[in-house]
């Protein structure tokens, strides 16, 4: 059983590092969870560059000159929850709507023309709306035209995350949110994903079911990025202790200032989150580090080859937006507008090679 | 208390891969006393079943049969 | 405290119980050592030397036996001397060995597992003397294994951890203790393992065979616990040149 410590302990535990923590934690191979603690610690943000070109290092070594593609396809804006900080929430006035089988697959074969070959498939937590029953038939349908397809949804059973994976969906993304108690009730008002355990036991449950896969992450922007940071290294430690056989990635979904919508509980600046992700990579020399389109072009091509492994491209956010681009009902808005083709470019000019797969689902054996 | 067995009909059985005579009737406990072995260090297998030491003074001991006796002995 | 299954070990070091000179001089070497843990090995008895019986010699309630299947060629095998051993010794601790190769005595990985599969469904605590394999390591754990014994270079070779980079591949990931068993020549091989992070080492020929083995039992003991504090203590980096040949990474482009 995985226990993340009270975030006051975290703190505690960041703020005492020195420079020599951090000096000791860039030159050994295993820096350990109390190197984690030093290269997220302020002392660490005045060496920002020496953890850019470490994490840089690693990245090369591990992961070669590749930066993995995918889009997301949000399928469902219907949700049972209200989370102070989501487009989505319950009680947020907007234009709802599910798609259709027939408009799901034409939103994944408009990717698949574009080129993508990874596709994320996104949803509110609606399960009546949009059960386990619609992700198979889906996955079934369109496996064969994609390298993999993976899922953002609600938590689901270890039994229901089996099935999707019998059903060609192999990897699933689940954030955590905040990995700080009291701040994840303060944001999540009601709704099933209230229960913080729950929430935190999913990772678990679905590499249980097979997954190939499974993807964690915090929202930046709730609390204490370093805490958050601290913990998520706790988590993806205990999963690769525990789940030998998935893979992990770890995803930064940054929140904005921006009018009319929440406003974040803390400033996290580009500064911040690059600090986090240099200290993952060199805590986690294999975690896949994927970076969204939420964050904006200018960003996205400088941390090309410093630490990141994916990102998406050409992402929109709202259900039926490939097909219909007039439809409004975005999650969030996209910081970084580019198509595909510009992204590949980019990614080509810093020299390196944009994939667009990784494995072929085909080649699993059922 | 020997004495009384060894005068007795003599039969053969197989004691770690030898052949050996022991009286008819001779229970294991008996053999195992005659090789001046503490039944408590020594397990027997007879005929490929392992044989529980409450047994051992029960067990009566029949023509041809098959012991293995094994101990503890160094090892790395 | 070192902890296999639910029990508590002190000592770091197991002895070995193998190739001494006389049962006398295993007796002050295991002594010296402070070893807890013996391994022992299962043979038909000596009929014509009914009293070469190393249990008489070693007190039960000072070492925990740890009886092996040394000699097992296949599962088969190594599960009829694990119930031997159960019989003999009134546990069901086992230090598992299928060896089907005699000259090098590499443990063979599939029947390993094998067996470590069946003996843990018996009951059994399991112990499996394995090759440097992380992946079997993990396989191990996950069938039951209740610790897992890679080799730190062939038995009887005195090299030392030659396996290094893949034993501390296995202590990462582990969630069962790791005792590095096997090759140990000097009490620095024992020394450097226990730096690694292994939970314990065993050591057998390089005690049973010095010059005056009660003495290198001791400078063992010495080496495995000066190991284990130099791990705990957390060591400094080496030097590393690579950092410094490396360019400047610019971070220009943040906000």
């Amino acid at each position: 059983m995985l226990l993340i410590p009270d975030f006051s302990d975290l703190t505690e535990r960041i703020a005492s590092c020195s420079t020599d923590d951090v000096q000791q934690a860039l030159q050994v191979e295993h820096p350990g969870i109390h190197g984690l603690a030093a290269l997220l610690s302020p002392a660490a943000s005045a060496m920002l560059p020496e953890l850019a070109r470490r994490s840089s290092e690693i990245t090369l070594r591990r992961f070669g000159r590749t930066i993995q593609l995918y889009a997301p396809v949000y399928l469902s804006s219907f949700c049972s929850n209200r989370c102070a900080y989501c487009g989505f929430a319950a009680d947020n006035k907007l234009a709802r709507r599910v798609l259709t089988m027939e408009e799901a697959e034409r939103e994944m074969d408009i990717l698949h023309e574009r080129g993508f070959n990874h596709v994320l498939l996104v949803s509110g937590e609606a399960p009546a709306k949009m059960g386990v029953e619609y992700l198979e038939e889906l996955a079934r349908r369109t496996r064969d035209r994609f390298a993999s397809i993976t899922i953002e949804v609600q938590p689901l059973s270890t039994e229901e995350y089996a099935r999707l994976f019998e059903a060609g969906i192999t990897g699933v993304a689940i954030y955590q949110e905040t990995y700080d108690r009291k701040v994840y009730d303060q944001v999540h008002l009601s709704g099933n994903k209230c229960d913080y355990d729950f929430r935190l036991e999913s990772p678990a449950r679905v590499a249980r079911a097979g997954m190939r896969e499974v993807g964690i992450g915090a929202l930046l922007g709730l609390t204490d990025w370093r805490c958050e940071g601290l913990a998520l290294g706790l988590h993806l430690a205990w999963l690769r202790k525990n789940f030998w056989r998935t893979a992990l990635t770890v995803s930064f979904p940054r929140l904005r200032p921006a009018e009319g919508d929440f406003q974040p509980l803390t400033t996290v600046t580009e500064k911040d989150l690059s600090q986090l992700l240099f200290a993952l990579r060199i805590y986690d020399p294999d975690v896949g580090l994927l970076l969204s389109t939420r964050e904006e072009e200018r960003f996205r091509n400088g941390m090309i080859g410093l630490g990141p492994t994916r990102y998406s491209a050409g992402s929109c956010t709202a259900p039926g937006g490939y097909a219909h681009p007039e439809l409004e009902g975005e999650q969030f808005s996209v910081g970084d507008n580019r198509t595909l083709a510009e992204v590949c470019a980019s990614i080509q000019l810093k020299g390196h090679d944009p994939v667009r797969k990784d494995w072929d689902s085909s080649f699993q054996v059922k | 208390m020997r004495r009384l067995w060894k005068r007795a009909a003599r039969m053969k059985i197989i004691c770690n891969g030898k052949e050996q005579e022991v009286a008819a009737g001779c229970t294991l406990l008996h053999l195992l006393a005659d090789l001046q072995l503490d039944p408590d260090t020594v397990v027997v297998e007879c005929d490929k079943k392992i044989i529980s030491r409450a047994d051992y003074e029960g067990l009566v001991l029949t023509a041809g049969q098959d012991l293995e006796l094994i101990r503890f002995v160094g090892g790395g | 405290m070192l902890k296999i299954a639910d029990k508590t070990f002190r000592s770091r070091l197991f002895g070995g119980t193998g190739k001494f000179a006389s049962a006398q001089v295993m007796k002050d070497a295991l002594d010296a050592s402070g070893a807890e843990m013996i391994t022992v090995a299962l043979r038909r008895v000596d009929l014509a030397n009914p009293d070469d019986d190393i249990m008489a010699n070693l007190d039960r309630n000072k070492y925990w036996f740890l009886p092996n299947t040394a000699g097992a060629r296949n599962a088969e095998e190594a599960i009829r001397l694990a119930n031997l051993a159960r019989a003999v010794g009134n546990t069901n601790w086992l230090k598992l060995e299928v060896t089907p190769d005699p000259r090098t005595l590499l443990p063979d990985p599939i029947e390993t597992l094998k067996a470590t599969e069946l003996l843990v469904k018996d009951g059994f605590i399991v112990l499996p003397y394995m090759n440097a394999d992380p992946i079997l390591a993990l396989r191990l754990q996950d069938v039951g294994a209740a610790a897992v014994m890679p080799l730190g270079s062939p038995i009887g070779t005195n090299q030392g951890v030659l396996t290094r980079f893949l034993v501390e591949i296995i202590i990462e990931q582990a969630r069962v203790p790791v005792v590095v068993d096997a090759g140990f020549g000097a009490p620095s091989h024992a020394a450097a393992a226990m730096e690694m992070g292994a939970d314990a080492v065993l050591v057998n020929t390089a005690i049973a065979v010095a010059g005056d083995p009660v003495r290198m039992a001791k400078a063992f003991a010495q080496a495995v616990e000066a190991g284990r504090t130099a791990y705990e203590s957390g060591l400094g980096a080496q030097g590393k040149k690579a950092a410094a040949s490396s360019p400047e990474v610019g971070l220009d482009f943040l906000r």
